[in-house]
């Protein structure tokens, strides 16, 4: 016989399932997306109390035990205390890292979970799908934590997280597909023979040890696929605990944040016409540069005062920030430069390109903290067509998503789609050198008839086109 | 059968969701994905249910069938998907009951389900707001909560001090991810709307 409470509570599972549905369907647009968000609250909110309402409704059934309130109450304390430091007192430019740390704490709250619910569940419960489910919960979380620990670690760039084992590739898949069939046969035998506590410990061991040997190779331009791939993993371990607990709002909740994961990655794959496999596993850029004096030959430098002067006359200017906006903490200074060139009757967008940045919607984020209107973010496919119709871009920080080389056959980045900014009737690229980007090979677009090199740090140069703008009236 | 047609529903629906997209012709990888993901649970189902056919027919032609023991309530007698593994185990009873089954079934097919449903929600949002939605997903993801606070009870109940420090861990693990991800998406969000036309001092 159902019991009343059971049903109430299961409804307000699935109402909290429904707004988390509800709430990322809002952020299909800036405006809505506040509300949206306070959806998922509401919704985190309801969950959490109804599952309080059931241990405490149990605690009422079997008079014998009493649960550890203080216990919770302390938990839940310290995580409210170290969350709301994380989320107030991290810098923009630090997000990148932010969202790594969270999909790892995700992964690794899914692996104890998963474990505490293994040692305390009745031998009755035993059941080889709830091992199986805890196995895999086990895997991904342990994966996910180890791997989002290092992605964090070399988005803050620590010494310690640059150096990668010096392995072959081939010995390297050898080792990962090992560790991996090492943890099937361990998922495996712990739900036939139920030797539950030595075998869940070996799959968390290889789980991590598998993390590691993953994320460590990929580096640089390459960690938006990671950051969106381990985000993914974070929702499929939730969705597998929620196997193991047998509670359908994780398997919802989970099962979204996996697919929000799974259309990330995709993108960004798309972005940089490459497979994911070729992502994870082609064990990085090779550095072959060389000084391709030839391809620079016809480099014309230019002065922060002739920028300010081509700037005077343009009627549409368009910023390309990249990596390197970020790096030099320029988003204020671009800013304040577009609202100048605004004053004059100047209209600026900012082109961004998919994998600009070291995360999905990077630079989107930078340009929103420097009061950018979001009407002026224009994407890929809509600057593009716009492009010969701009007076002049700015190239920023950015290097291999303007790079002419991507439209030609045999290169790295060979049909990876490019900004056009070289269709622009002028264009200022500011960088520091003319040292390659991500992709290793060098750019034509520096050495365009229509294009003039601008050497210095970001900020420092924009800030320099800024005053020479002011000292023009 | 209710069950089969249970079964089903899942890869059913995935493909109705598949042919939408694929009539829109949004994201044809990501379509190519599904097309393939459906593919997989519809065989996945397959032998399940051609599993539970063989085992009913074994039920009914083995008359020494129920050597394996059976939990004593009436509920869920007639119809036993029993799965055998080749090592039999010593203190677990590795029937697979119907009721199993149908939970493990429905768990899935909501699985399936909500995977599609976030593919047509999340494919709507804009690039702008990939990294919102990256962290907002990641505080939802913080549902293992739920878990967390569901199994103390459990552990209370089984007296096990050291499931009950790693479910207390966990839930603080899984409320930093909650505050933290709703609070700094929030302070994005609110970067995004608050568009007052540039009025700050340069």
């Amino acid at each position: 016989m159902v019991e009343l409470n059971t049903v109430i509570f299961d409804l307000l599972y699935l109402l909290a399932a429904i707004l988390f549905i509800m709430g990322i369907k809002k952020m299909s647009h800036p405006r809505s997306a506040v509300f949206g968000n306070l959806l998922g609250v509401v919704g985190m909110l309801i969950a959490a109390g109804v599952s309080f309402a059931i241990i405490l409704e149990n605690e009422s059934v079997q008079t014998n035990t009493t649960l550890p309130l203080g216990t919770i109450v302390g938990a839940i304390f310290i995580g409210t205390f170290f969350g709301t430091m994380l989320a107030t007192r991290v810098q923009m430019t630090e997000m990148p890292q932010l969202v790594a740390i969270f999909n790892g704490v995700g992964g690794l709250a899914s692996v104890l979970v998963a474990a505490a619910s293994l040692l305390a569940a009745k031998e009755d419960a035993m059941h080889v799908e709830v091992l199986i489910a805890g196995g895999i919960s086990g895997l991904i979380g342990a994966i996910t934590f180890v791997g989002s620990g290092i992605a964090a670690g070399k988005l803050q760039e620590l010494a310690f997280f640059k150096k990668s084992i010096p392995l072959p590739d081939v010995i390297r898949h050898f080792l990962n597909l090992l560790m991996l069939a090492g943890c099937i046969w361990c998922i495996y035998a712990m739900a036939v023979n139920g030797d539950v506590a030595i075998n869940f410990i070996g799959i968390c061991i290889l789980g991590c040890a598998l993390g590691y040997t993953l994320t460590t190779p990929i580096g640089g331009a390459d960690m938006p696929v990671v950051i969106a791939l381990l985000n993914s993993y974070s929702g499929l371990a939730a969705a597998a605990t929620g196997f193991v607990v047998d509670q359908p709002v994780l398997i919802i909740s989970g099962s979204l944040v996996g697919a929000s994961g799974i259309i990330l990655t995709s993108l960004m794959c798309k972005a940089m016409n490459r497979s994911l496999l070729n992502v994870l596993f082609g064990g990085g850029a090779a550095s072959t540069y060389e000084e391709d004096g030839e391809v620079y030959a016809t480099v014309i430098r230019t002065s922060p005062e002739d920028v300010a002067i081509m700037i005077d006359v343009a009627d549409r200017v368009v910023f390309v920030p990249g990596y390197g906006m970020a790096v030099a903490q320029a988003q204020n200074a671009v800013s304040d430069l577009a609202q100048q060139i605004e004053e004059r009757g100047g209209t600026v967008e900012y082109a961004i390109h998919p994998v600009a940045g070291r995360m999905p919607g990077h630079m989107n984020v930078l340009l929103a903290e420097a009061d950018v209107d979001y009407s002026q973010l224009k994407t890929l496919e809509e600057i593009n067509p716009d492009f010969d119709e701009v007076d002049v871009a700015i190239v920023i920080g950015a290097n291999d998503v303007v790079n002419p080389e991507a439209r030609k056959e045999g290169t790295p980045i060979s049909g990876m789609p490019i900004l056009n900014v070289d269709d622009a009737r002028q264009v200022v690229v500011i960088k520091r050198s003319l040292s390659p980007g991500y992709a290793g090979i060098a750019n034509p677009l520096f050495a365009a008839d229509n294009a003039t090199m601008l050497f210095g740090d970001g900020k420092a140069m924009i800030q320099d086109i800024s005053t020479a703008l002011k000292d023009l009236d | 059968m209710v069950t089969k047609d249970r079964a089903c529903y899942g890869p059913v629906y995935s493909i109705k969701v598949n042919n939408r997209l694929m009539r829109k012709n949004t994201n044809t990888k990501v379509s190519g994905w599904i097309k393939w993901g459906g593919l997989c649970v519809m065989l996945i189902a397959g032998i399940l249910v051609a599993q539970e056919n063989s085992g009913q027919s074994a039920n009914s032609v083995d008359s020494q069938e129920p050597a394996v023991e059976q939990p004593a309530d009436g509920a869920n007698e007639s119809e036993n998907l029993t799965e055998v593994p080749a090592k039999q185990s010593s203190s677990e009873t590795q029937v697979f009951t119907m009721d199993r089954y149908e939970a493990l079934m429905a768990g899935i097919a909501v699985f399936v389900v909500s995977v599609f449903v976030g593919f047509e929600v999340i494919t709507k949002v804009p690039q702008t707001l990939h990294t919102p939605l990256m962290s907002g997903s990641n505080a939802i993801s913080g549902i293992t909560i739920v878990g967390a606070i569901l199994v103390v009870a459990n552990c209370v109940a089984t007296h096990d001090k050291f499931a009950l420090f790693l479910a207390g861990l966990a839930i603080a693990l899984a409320m930093v991810n909650v505050v933290g991800g709703f609070g700094v998406t929030h302070r994005m969000l609110s970067m995004f709307s608050s568009k007052k036309k540039k009025n700050k001092s340069a």
